[in-house]
């Protein structure tokens, strides 16, 4: 029964992994035949090889690394800082309406306001360094992750919270036991989607001010027409998003692994 | 006070409502009545006539407007520690295996006599569940998941057990097996039970005393007792004695 199973998973990994490899030949066939169609100059459109060249020659010399490495620190702490903040204020709001009641209109009249009409005010605020960044990260992964866990701590059960009221549970015991696990999964999916947002505050605040990091290699690469640049830097963010929103996936599968259980029932 | 001795539960005058938009709904309105040690007693009642209301009072999950529960003579002000509760649903945790789920109480509150895990042990044992000790809750049927249920609210040898339609959701049969195992395990523990039902046959078979509720706000309309030997066998569902018993209460809710 089991080597059935990771047969059929193997297939459907196999399967998935297949489909990967031809839908990215497909693009970059397509890609090919619009510079060789249409005769573009290399800056207006390079081809996938002057990328690629370009993308090894970035990573020869190191600005690459070191750029991405700027960029990256910039979004795991800006990550870890919104998520810390929103996770304690969603809990308190979750826990009492007078105070949902007072700060809801604040925290949605925060959401009407682009984070781009912001980040050059926190640029100005805290200077082009770090901080500025990491703050911009912060407030983007902010909202998402602070609607997911008060929708996730208003949907444990209202018996479950009947049981461990019956059973004297201290308010940190309901935590521990029935709400943490219980908000969980719509809780990492708003990590998710603050995992990949937060890659865009970096880039933002990057392109308001700063001198290092891939959205400062991206204006680089347009003012001095190096659009290979351009196009290897944007891979880069790509490859990042890509590569934090599959660390929570995995997380998910970690933490989560009782809901497969469920799913293999029904 | 009388003879008899001092009684495990004792509800006097109770009155409780729930607040809504229009203000006030009395749901419960001046009940009274005693319960000894050991008593398997139903509550029956017309749906939406309070039984539950009734329960979670008791369980001290919900204030009396007027009145008092007491147990063991102490009135019930809060959650207190001789009561075990079932829910209507299992009302399991999904991320718990069944002996997590059962073990809970004994989190919450750690234990002073014994380990948890031969307490626990004994207790799927006493549930019928020792084989299933590792499944999680989605991979039970609805009469296991309610046996978890039964376990993990007995595990804390509570003096009273409150039951609200625990076997509401099950079918038919399953329903009747329960029944059976719920008699069993109750010859084993010999707790005193409330058990809130809108089913007569279950009430019947099930209880030494029936109390029945009118609509709301619900009164003590009758308080019968069932005077059918035990052990009771499920042929006594054919009888005429059972039949009569069940016309009458019948009778009583409408």
């Amino acid at each position: 029964m089991a080597k059935r199973r990771s047969r059929f998973t193997n297939n459907r990994a196999l399967q998935s992994a297949t489909l990967l490899v031809v839908s990215l030949s497909v693009a970059l066939a397509i890609w090919l035949a619009i510079v060789a169609i249409a005769d573009l100059p290399a800056f207006i459109l390079p081809s996938p090889g002057q990328v690629w060249e370009r993308f090894l020659r970035a990573l020869a010399d190191g600005s690459l690394a070191r750029h991405m490495w700027v960029t990256l620190q910039e979004v795991l702490l800006g990550l870890l800082v919104g998520v810390g903040a929103a996770s304690l204020l969603g809990y308190a709001l979750a826990k009492s309406r007078r105070l949902e009641r007072a700060l809801a209109p604040y925290v949605v009249a925060s959401q009407s306001i682009p984070i781009v009409a912001i980040a050059p005010l926190l640029v100005i605020w805290f200077g082009p360094g770090l901080l500025s960044k990491v703050l911009i990260c912060a407030l983007i992964v902010f909202f998402p992750v602070l609607i997911n866990t008060i929708v996730g701590l208003h949907s444990v059960p209202q018996d479950l919270r009947d049981l461990m009221r019956s059973l004297r549970a201290s308010r940190w015991q309901t935590l521990r036991l029935l709400e943490l696990p219980a908000a969980l999964p719509v809780f990492l999916a708003g990590l998710r989607i603050g995992a990949t947002l937060s890659v865009i505050g970096a880039v933002v605040g990057e392109f308001v001010g700063a001198d290092r990091g891939l959205g400062f290699l991206i204006n680089v690469g347009r003012g001095e027409y190096d659009t290979a640049l351009v196009f290897v830097a944007v891979f880069t963010l790509i490859a990042t998003a890509l590569v934090l929103y599959g660390l929570v996936v995995l997380l998910e599968s970690r933490l989560l692994w009782w809901q497969r259980v469920n799913g293999n029932r029904t | 006070m009388s003879k008899k001795a001092a009684p495990l539960l004792e509800v006097k005058d109770l009155s409780a409502a729930y607040r809504d938009r229009g203000g006030e709904l009395c749901v419960l309105e001046r009940i009274s009545f005693t319960l000894q040690r050991g008593q398997f007693v139903c509550i029956l009642g017309p749906s939406g006539s309070g039984k539950s209301t009734l329960l979670r009072v008791l369980a001290g999950l919900l204030p009396a407007k007027s009145g008092f529960v007491k147990l063991n003579g102490a009135p019930v002000l809060g959650p207190q520690h001789g009561v075990g509760l079932v829910f209507q649903d299992a009302n399991l945790m999904p991320w718990r295996t069944v002996s997590q789920n059962v073990g809970l109480p004994l989190e919450v509150n750690v234990s002073e006599n014994g380990a948890s895990e031969s307490r626990i042990k004994k207790m799927l044992g006493v549930v019928g569940l020792s084989r299933f000790s590792q499944s999680l809750p989605a991979e039970l049927s609805g009469g296991m998941a309610q046996r978890v249920a039964i376990g993990r609210a007995l595990i804390q040898e509570p003096d009273v057990l409150l039951m609200d339609e625990p076997f509401g959701s099950l079918d038919a049969i399953t329903r009747e097996r329960m029944g059976e195992e719920l008699l069993r395990i109750w010859n084993l523990e010999h707790k005193t039970i409330v058990m809130v039902t809108h089913d007569i046959n279950e009430a019947v078979y099930l209880a030494d005393r029936v109390l029945v509720l009118s609509s709301r706000p619900a009164r003590i309309k009758v308080d019968t007792p069932i005077g059918l030997a035990r052990p009771r066998k499920p042929t006594l569902r054919y009888s005429k004695s059972f039949g009569q018993l069940a016309a009458k209460l019948r009778k009583a809710i409408e």
